[in-house]
């Protein structure tokens, strides 16, 4: 039983559709990978809790659907985020154009806390087949850099960088001022104090 | 969008399928199941097999814009849905009016292999959205018609009626890119599909899964009470609550407890062609004696408030939705179009935790990150599991749904009710894997008496039936048995069942919107059979579709459904219209059917078996499955 501070922190993922945004939660969160993943509707709510060096968070995860007629719901997600991971495909220009659309609406909601995340997913396409790479990392880091966001290229397939990507998202959350260490949980998000007996946390 | 590759499998467009050691099969397929293959994305309008296809469906755009197609890829389908649009704008336009056109060509193999019937092309016209059907099936106009409407009902749960208005501002709207992807084409897939094979989407009517009235009662209980003490009732937004099952519906509970209390004591139904409130008027569904258009029309007599169209809709979108099983917790946006077309509301969906630790899907392994990749368990994915959906208008009632979903699955499990009904729905009749079994379903020869005509093949010549209660918008069928557990006698038991059932003139105050063509078509399949092999083999196929083209208006219907498979009976609406009872023989079954004061029955018997004793066998089963009504149908 660790007596770090338990913090919840809701997550937002946001991208095209087909960007794999299902499947970096769905490995994050079970451990899998489908080749057959099915197109989310609406958007579905994980919870999944990591333990970093000076907290352990539970993150209470949005995956929204990508489906362009869902653009118009998309706040009711990202609304009291305390971080967001922008996806997109390597493999496709108009989703990275897509991701940084999404990170232009995340900057007019003014939230300066809010982590924001770019993650330039399926690279082992690009390592089996370096052709098929339509978006350049260098690219990707350079306007991550220009805006503030932290970038990785990850694979939900082989697992590469999915971890990390959310262990680093643990990381640079803002920490509340004094922490409470034996308290029920640090609430990030505002929303939602879950009642629901929690399902693991060591 | 990106390389999804979630429709490829036929078309074999898979980009990420590199790795050797990967499992990368999409879900087994079910021989009765919709699959996302089935929609044959790389067959185009001139793709010999596209033409064969015996029911089309499509959904284009008055200005000739593909919005979806049952079968190839909308986007190869130009030329034909440009021609549909022209037939359509020829035919003419005065709103609602629905139409049917006969459609003779180049039916026959161009191979010459087997001759085959004429398809027929039925249209239905909703705004600026063209819904059509080219079938081959024999189908009647009106049963076509009602299905199409069905399909523009989901369409509007999909989108809201908000795409209607977008596309008679501008005729650019993308709504083909608001459709694509996104678990549309699986929604509007298996819909499609359904219409096959479940009674319901034809008769306006949901399944109720059996179970013993005071069961059903506690679920509904605990429903209303998460949404009224949890989520706030009717006044914070709470619509309703639905626990359902894969083909069934166990309980409905309207937020409003006074929405369809009449539903068991009035007989009246109106169906309603969701028509808008006054802007902003969003009070309960249903609720009876609430005045207004929404009250006299008569939904509110409906069980639970809901309209049964609005049921099969959300169930559609909810069991359709992949997604929503291998997820613990969705929350979506959905539209009830008969409650209100013009906006969305908000589900809520889990897949409840039987004791078993069973979830019907994903399992409870939840360590970060493992390496492994997965074949999807397509039993588990597909199979299974309870449902529940709470709908509200508000988009902030998540945090509020889940706690009343945990207060639900807790009063549930507490009560043994969530494995009561999960093992309702695993017993199966021993025809599964033959056929389209619906597990929870009663079977015949384990749950009819053998007094009202139940028991095995041998014992009784009762093969099965269809038992709509059109005031509370439910039926009941049983489980499929021998011998009827060929996919192909099945298949012709229900188109069976839906020419009757749309052949009866019923008097219980009924408008079946979506029946009122004044402009029905005569169908010459007679002369175009002959014809047929000619027409093969000039030019091009789609060339050959148009070369056979006739229109025509007037008087008749029935559509070729005559002479080929109606045995004694002729298949023209005509014949049968002003009937209460109807009694046919064929090869494979004698069909019994009356229409009752509030109810039909639809039974189909061993095909040797004498008129009168027909007659007392369902005499007796009518009897029975009154009797039981409390247990069969969610009524409390
Ligand atoms: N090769 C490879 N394929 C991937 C990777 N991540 C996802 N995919 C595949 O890409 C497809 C789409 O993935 P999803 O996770 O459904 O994408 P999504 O962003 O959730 O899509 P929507 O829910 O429609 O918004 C699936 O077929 C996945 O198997 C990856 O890292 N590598
Ligand atoms: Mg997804």
């Amino acid at each position: 039983m660790s007596t770090l501070p338990v913090m919840q922190a809701k997550l937002v993922l946001l991208g095209d559709m087909g960007a794999g945004k299902s499947s970096l939660v769905l490995r994050f969160v079970k451990g899998q990978f489908f080749e057959y993943q099915e197109s989310t509707i609406g958007a579905a709510f994980l919870t999944q809790t990591v333990s970093v060096s000076d907290a352990t968070v539970k993150f209470e995860i949005w995956d929204t659907a990508g489906q362009e007629r869902y653009h118009s719901l998309a706040p009711m997600y990202y609304r009291g985020a305390a971080a967001a991971i922008i996806v997109y495909d390597i493999q496709s220009p108009s989703s990275f154009e897509r991701a940084k659309s999404w990170v232009r609406e995340l900057q007019r909601q003014g939230n300066a806390n809010l982590v924001m995340a770019l993650a330039g997913n399926k690279a082992d396409i690009a390592e089996k087949e370096p052709e098929k790479r339509k978006v350049d990392a260098d690219e990707a880091q350079a306007y991550a850099d220009e805006n503030g966001l932290f970038f990785m290229e990850t694979s939900a397939r082989t697992a590469a960088n999915v971890n990390d990507l959310f262990y680093e998202i643990a990381r640079k959350l803002p920490r509340a001022e004094p922490p409470t260490p034996a308290a029920a949980g640090v609430t990030l998000s505002a929303q939602r104090q879950s009642q629901r007996p929690k399902s693991q946390c060591c | 969008m990106t390389g999804r590759d979630g429709s490829a499998g036929a078309d074999g467009a898979s980009t990420s399928n590199d790795g050797a050691s990967a499992s990368s099969s999409p879900p087994r397929k079910h021989p009765w199941r919709w699959h996302p293959s089935r929609a044959r994305h790389h067959e185009s309008d001139s793709h010999p097999t596209w033409l064969r296809r015996r029911r089309h469906m499509f959904i284009v755009s008055d200005a000739g814009k593909p919005l979806w197609s049952r079968y190839g890829g909308e986007d190869s389908l130009a030329g034909f849905t440009a021609a549909l649009s022209a037939i359509v704008a020829f035919v003419g336009d005065d709103g609602d009016a629905l139409r049917s056109v006969g459609w003779l060509g180049s039916t026959a193999d161009a191979s010459g292999a087997r001759p085959r019937r004429p398809h027929e092309l039925t249209v239905l016209r909703r705004g600026p959205i063209v819904l059509a059907a080219m079938t081959s099936t024999g189908e009647s106009p009106a049963a076509l018609r009602r299905q199409l409407h069905l399909l523009h009902a989901q369409l509007i749960a999909l989108l809201t009626r908000a795409v209607e208005r977008a596309l008679t501002r501008s005729s650019k709207f993308d709504a083909r890119g608001r459709l694509l992807g996104g678990g549309t084409d699986a929604l509007l897939g298996t819909l499609a599909h359904r219409m096959t094979w479940d009674p319901g989407c034809w008769m306006r009517a949901w399944a109720p899964l059996p179970l013993p009235p005071q069961w059903r009662e506690k679920c509904v209980r605990a429903l209303r009470d998460g949404l009224v003490r949890v989520m706030g009732g009717a006044g914070a937004g709470a619509l309703v609550g639905v626990l359902l099952t894969d083909r069934h519906v166990a309980a409905i509970a309207n937020a409003d407890p006074r929405a369809g209390r009449s539903a068991t004591v009035t007989a009246s139904s109106t169906p309603s062609s969701y028509s808008s409130p006054a802007g902003g008027d969003r009070r309960a569904i249903g609720t009876a004696g609430g005045g207004g258009a929404r009250a006299s029309r008569g939904r509110a007599s409906y069980y639970a408030g809901m309209d049964p169209d609005d049921v099969i809709t959300l169930c559609n979108t909810v069991r359709s939705g992949a997604s929503f099983r291998s997820n613990e917790e969705s929350f979506a946006p959905v539209c009830l179009p008969n409650y209100d077309a013009d906006g969305f509301a908000f589900a809520y969906v889990a897949y409840l935790r039987t004791s078993d630790g069973e979830v019907g899907g994903s399992s409870p392994e939840d360590e970060p990150g493992g390496r492994g990749i997965d074949s999807r368990d397509e039993s588990s994915n597909e199979e299974g599991g309870v449902c529940l959906v709470l709908v509200s208008t508000s988009r902030d009632s998540f945090p509020a749904a889940a706690e009343a979903r945990a207060r639900v699955e807790e009063t549930l499990r507490r009560e043994g009710l969530l494995d009561r009904i999960a093992a309702r729905v695993r017993s199966r009749s021993p025809s599964f894997d033959v056929g389209d079994s619906i597990p929870g379903s009663i079977a015949i020869p384990r749950d009819v008496p053998a007094a009202a005509g139940g028991g095995g093949v041998a014992g009784t010549p009762l093969l099965h039936f269809v038992y709509l209660r059109p005031p509370l918008g439910q039926y009941v069928a049983p489980d499929w048995s021998p011998p009827l557990h060929g996919r192909r006698e099945q298949k012709r038991l229900l188109r069976t069942y839906q020419r009757v059932f749309h052949s009866m003139n019923r008097w219980w105050p009924s408008r079946r919107e979506w029946d009122d063509d004044p402009f029905v078509s005569k169908n010459t399949s007679g002369e175009s059979r002959g014809k047929s092999g000619d027409a093969a083999e000039a030019g091009s196929p789609l060339a050959a579709f148009f070369g056979g083209l006739r229109i025509s208006s007037g008087g008749g219907g029935g559509g070729g459904a005559g002479g080929e498979d109606g045995g004694s009976v002729a298949g023209a609406d005509d014949d049968v219209r002003d009937r209460r009872v109807h009694y046919e023989v064929c090869d494979d079954h004698v069909l019994l059917g009356c229409v009752g004061s509030d109810f039909e029955l639809y039974v189909a018997l061993d095909p040797l078996t004498r008129r009168s004793a027909a007659v007392a066998v369902c005499n007796r089963l009518c009897a029975w499955l009154r009797a039981e009504e409390a247990g069969l149908f969610a009524v409390c």
